[in-house]
């Protein structure tokens, strides 16, 4: 049902612009015909120019620029522009007999002239809505169209009271300047406002074609009574103002005049210089047989021929190779610019949306949507714009479920897209391509590392094996250096014995010996003694021996250790053995501990129980926490689980268990 | 009589070829990589090998291991910093022919070394109590009296000093203290300071 509306729409909408053509077409006609009978006085050649060659020149112009127009039957401002180059044809053609003091012409240039204003004011308003400027009056510009009316009335009374003429005269003076200084106005507004370049041209091819018809004609004649020149020659400047219009607001969108332009000086230098190069190479030997008139036939039927194969190589070249003749630079740097932009998105849906936005902005076009498929919907080749009724579509990215379509043109409005913005848009996708890939990527992390902010096990297990390396490396220092420093110095005390004070040597030979016991205890802190040489069960055994040694409780402990395949979970076995017998010696004032130390077939478990005070009533419970936390943090670092019972008043129970191998 | 010292400290390995070299009997080598003494020992004989335990990349464990493997013939004493007790479990296992102390005075290096090579065992007494220990473990024992200064430490024990704060308060170093204690369980055959504290309790032996 809409589609059939719409399209009935699109018909009418053609039919309409066709129908004006029509209608202009008419008009001038009749004008030509019009000034012929009425036979003003003025030179032949004069009237030539003036009424015949300058109107047929017009439409054909203005029927050229509807035809190209009517192409992008999209955009809501062509309407405007359209009618408005209409009717100042409209009011152009009746200037020579308004201007003759022909009553009929006299009204009929009045009302167009009003209706131009009014229509200039329309237009604005669309444009302003279109670059995002502020309107500064009320959008409902409705009543703009009653003031040509009212002109129309008002003229048409005065042909039966011809002594209204001069205030009807004044009337349509002072609304016309009304209009004109209304334009003006919210030409500086919109200018003041928002600084557009676009603003600052519009006034100017304004102010252009007004200003003849004002400094000539107008001001001398309220000035003097007198103006300088007919009022028809000052009226032709007018004729202006809707290509001006056009060609300073719309052609870099519509007409793509600076690629044209630039190509037409590139092809033409080409084809004109060989082909004058032919013609006067031929003329040299063939100058009995053929004529200037023919010689220059020659050569501008070469350079036509020479054109047009250039042209066909261009259309050939874009197709098959993505080649362009000329290339804009501002292209590169717009596309370093986006890029430049992408790089800073931190997600999928910010990356669409400065993608689609910065397609907007390049295009000029605001029908640009992103829209994301199932995987198997559409099939489009990758990186290619493809071009589907008036839609563009172009693939940016294709995952396993889903897929990334660009949408460019809609069932309100569609644009004829260039050779060079079809080549941007599809190096943009192959950029997007891999922002989109490494976004993923980069998005998977995220989730992975926010899940449990410094809580990865991985990385607490590879800080923790840092810091092991570390203290091994500090232990095997100590070793090194000191301690076999002092092993030496106690030896050789020993062999002087024999000549001096015999029991002050040895005295200090204890000494000796004894500092280095301590140090051994530093050392054996550090770094697990016997880990790497006997084995994970003599290490613990001698870890067991030194608390009982120590320690106030009785200490049953039973390790049934068969394998350990990795040298990294001896490491961590002995630490949390470690960490746990040094908590209870300091913190839990039990009086009997027990502990076992399971490692078979890729499991560890390690219970521990004390008969102690608990966590609760610890006396140091921060740092006991902060041990346990340690612990706790060790255990995940493994993928393992650890469960803490804490009885109270009747001891502590800690459990311990990892899987081997499930890294 | 061929001798091979290796340990990775120059030092370490030059003060023992010092103590070494007054006996003029034995021509002795030295060696700071282990791997390169297992070369060593693949090409040359030798009567005897002294071994240090820490050494990088193989350590003198799995050093002496090989080494039985490539020549069975040569007697090993391992040679260590650390406590001797750790490895009186190789002793057994015979893994090793000897075991050496880096705190031991000359005439114990020389008169262990020589044992070895006469295939002899010279080592402290308080490898039988280490004996005695795996034999009797979870037996009860008979506790007769304690010496008046292991009795002195195990009050001290009993009234909760820590080892740190019994040798300051006798008036020696932890070492000694600990040596002390290690001589009490051995006694007493207990483990820990707990058990010897109740086990001397009920003993009346702190009375």
């Amino acid at each position: 049902m809409i589609d059939t509306l719409q399209l009935i729409k699109k018909h009418w909408f053609g039919l309409s612009l066709f129908t004006y053509l029509a209608f202009g077409l008419y008009i001038l006609t009749a004008a030509y015909s019009f000034t012929q009978g009425q036979g003003v006085s003025v030179h032949p050649s004069y009237s030539f120019y003036l009424y015949f060659l300058l109107p047929s020149f017009y439409f054909l112009l203005t029927f050229c620029s509807a035809l190209y127009l009517v192409r992008f039957n999209g955009n809501r401002l062509l309407p405007m522009l359209i009618l408005f180059l209409l009717t100042v044809s409209l009011a152009y053609i009746s200037s020579a007999g308004a201007f003759g003091s022909d009553l009929f012409s006299y009204i009929i240039f009045s009302t167009a002239m009003m209706l131009c204003i009014s229509i200039l004011v329309h237009f604005l308003r669309n444009y302003f809505d279109r670059i995002a400027v502020k309107w500064p009056y009320t959008s409902n510009l409705l009543f703009m169209y009653s003031f040509p009316i009212v002109i129309f009335s008002a003229s048409f009374i005065t042909m039966f009271w011809p002594r209204l003429q001069t205030i009807v005269d004044w009337m349509t003076l002072l609304f016309f300047s009304i209009g004109v200084l209304t334009i003006f106005r919210i030409l500086l507004y919109g200018y003041a406002r928002s600084k557009k370049l676009q603003i600052r041209i519009l006034i100017l091819s304004c102010i252009v074609p007004f200003l003849p018809y004002v400094f000539l004609f107008v001001l001398p004649k309220l000035l003097t009574g007198n103006p300088f020149v007919a009022p028809e020659i000052a009226a032709v400047f007018f004729l202006l103002l809707p290509f001006s219009f056009i060609f300073t607001q719309l052609t870099e969108r519509l007409f793509g005049l600076q690629y044209h332009l630039s190509r037409l000086r590139y092809y033409g230098s080409i084809s004109t210089v060989s082909s004058l190069l032919f013609s006067g190479g031929l003329a040299v030997f063939l100058y009995d047989v053929l004529s200037i008139p023919q010689f220059l036939l020659l050569f501008l039927a070469g350079t036509v021929y020479i054109y047009t194969l250039l042209v066909i190589k261009e259309k050939l070249d874009f197709r098959q190779r993505k080649l362009l003749p000329v290339t804009d630079s501002e292209t590169g740097r717009h596309l370093y610019e986006v890029l430049k932009k992408m790089g800073f998105a931190r997600s999928e849906d910010e990356l669409m949306r400065i993608i689609a936005g910065e397609i907007k902005r390049k295009l000029d076009f605001e029908e640009v949507v992103l829209r994301e498929l199932p995987y198997d919907q559409i099939t489009l080749r990758p990186f290619e714009v493809t071009k589907r009724g008036g839609f563009y579509e172009l693939l940016l990215h294709r995952y396993t479920t889903k897929q990334l379509l660009i949408i460019i043109g809609s069932e309100k409005e569609t644009i004829q897209l260039r050779n060079e913005e079809i080549i941007w848009l599809e190096l943009l996708a192959m950029y997007s391509d891999a922002f989109f890939s490494s976004l993923k990527r980069m998005e998977e992390l995220m989730e992975e590392a926010s899940r449990e902010i410094g809580d990865i096990p991985w990385v607490n297990r590879l800080v923790w094996q840092f810091v092991e390396q570390e203290k091994a490396i500090l232990a095997q220092e100590l070793h090194d250096t000191i301690l076999q420093e002092q092993l030496y110095l106690a030896r050789e005390l020993d062999m002087s014995t024999a000549l001096v004070d015999k029991q002050k040597l040895s005295d200090i030979r204890e000494q000796l010996l004894d500092i280095s016991y301590e140090l051994r205890e530093y050392c054996e802190t550090l770094n697990p003694p016997l880990l790497d040489t006997l084995g994970l069960h003599s290490a613990l055994t001698k870890f067991c021996g030194k608390i009982k040694l120590r320690a106030d409780f009785v200490l049953k402990e039973q390790f049934q250790i068969e394998e350990i395949p990795n040298p990294t979970y001896a490491l961590m076995i002995y630490r949390i053995v470690q960490e746990l017998l040094n908590n209870a010696m300091k913190h839990a004032h039990a009086s009997y501990v027990t502990l076992t130390v399971s490692a078979r077939s890729r499991r560890i478990d390690i219970v521990y129980e004390d008969d102690g005070v608990g966590l609760e009533k610890n006396a140091l419970a921060a740092s006991h926490t902060m041990g346990i936390k340690g612990m706790h943090e060790r255990v995940r670092a493994f993928n393992g689980t650890m469960h803490i019972d804490d009885r109270q008043e009747t001891g502590l129970r800690i459990a311990i268990h990892i899987e081997e191998g499930d890294e | 009589m061929k001798l091979l010292l290796i340990d990775d400290h120059p030092v370490v390995l030059n003060g023992t070829k010092a103590l070494l070299d007054h006996d003029e009997q034995w021509s002795i080598d030295t060696e700071t990589n282990p791997v390169f003494a297992l070369e060593l020992l693949r090409r040359e004989t030798y009567d005897c090998c002294l071994l240090d335990v820490n050494m990088q990349p193989i350590n003198g464990i799995q050093l002496a291991a090989e080494l039985r493997e490539i020549s069975p013939g040569t007697r090993l004493i391992l040679y260590t910093g650390y406590d001797l007790k750790d490895y009186y479990d190789l002793l057994i296992k015979r893994k090793v022919d000897g075991l050496l102390s880096k705190t031991a005075t000359k005439e114990q290096v020389n008169h262990t070394i020589s044992a070895v090579l006469r295939g002899d065992l010279l080592v402290p007494a308080e490898f039988l109590d280490y004996i005695a220990r795996k034999m009797t473990a979870g037996k009860t024992a008979g506790s007769s009296s304690l010496p008046e200064k292991e009795r002195t430490i195990l009050k001290l024990v009993a009234e909760g000093f820590t080892n740190k704060a019994i040798a300051v308060e006798i008036g020696v170093s932890q070492r000694t203290v600990e040596n002390y204690l290690t001589k009490i369980f051995t006694h007493l055959q207990v483990e820990s300071r707990a058990e010897a504290v109740n086990k001397a309790k009920d003993a009346g032996l702190l009375d």
